[in-house]
């Protein structure tokens, strides 16, 4: 869920969203002089030089501790997290899931409502990894993804096979769609 | 019967475990699951080896097993 914040000075008044994703931010100017248009969070507070008002600092100082905290935790835990997460995912494939997904690092699911099938892919990230298929044509693809630093690789990939398969509807609606 | 629920996180994921007539361990597995789903985890209760399973919306103490995942967000 965004997390909103106002912020004014002479120059600008913006509002800030904070994505618990990208960070990404929107700043609306009210300046003739100013700029409209999509900044990093990190970029608009370096250069901006704005008296931010203190509970954004507060709040953005929090939000930072927090995201390297978990980091750090995957950092320290890398291997065996990973080797966790996997052993997870593995455990709740079927037969025919765990085949392939130890042959071509993906495994196939059916919508829990549409009975769409879908192929979940480990390319390494997990842009677009998702495929809607048509047989063996892909329709398009589809990316949705829990906080990339929050949870390892497996732990992704079952999350969206939960997804699918449990509450299709709700994950089409996060997800976005690109095209194949 | 021993009861397990996986909250997902940066180690891999976080095992709770109870057995039936185990009140501190079920107490503490249903705070986890309202600590967890108040952050805006979503639970599911599921089967080994891919089979059944659901989305759930309330703790279930008779669930064998119980999956929480984090918010997803599309990309």
């Amino acid at each position: 869920m965004p997390i909103y914040y106002q912020a004014t000075t002479a120059a600008c008044t913006a509002t800030i969203w904070l994505s618990s994703s990208d960070n990404t931010t929107a700043c609306t100017t009210s300046s003739s002089t100013a700029s409209t248009g999509y900044v990093t969070w990190y970029d608009w507070h370096d250069a901006a030089n704005v008296d931010v008002a203190p509970v954004v600092h507060r709040r953005y100082d929090n939000y930072r501790a927090e995201r390297e905290r978990q980091a750090a935790v995957v950092r320290e835990h890398k291997e065996p997290a990973q080797e966790r997460a996997e052993n997870l995912l593995l455990s709740h494939l079927t037969k025919q899931q765990r085949k392939t997904f130890r042959k071509n690092k993906w495994f196939i699911v059916e919508g829990g409502r549409s009975k769409q099938k879908y192929r979940i892919q480990d390319r390494g990230h997990l842009v677009a990894n998702i495929e809607a298929l048509d047989g063996d044509k892909v329709k398009h693809r589809l990316c949705a993804h829990c906080d990339l630093r929050a949870i390892p690789m497996g732990d992704h990939l079952l999350a969206q096979k939960l997804m699918l398969e449990f509450d299709e509807d709700e994950f089409l609606k996060i997800a976005n769609r690109h095209a194949a | 019967m021993q009861h397990q629920m996986q909250v997902m996180d940066p180690t891999g994921h976080t095992q709770v475990t109870w057995d039936s007539g185990d009140t501190a361990g079920l107490r503490v597995a249903r705070e986890t699951f309202d600590r967890m789903t108040g952050q805006g985890y979503r639970a599911f209760r599921v089967g080994k080896g891919g089979g059944q399973g659901e989305r759930l919306s309330q703790f279930d103490p008779d669930a064998e097993e119980m999956i929480l995942i984090p918010q997803l967000v599309g990309g």
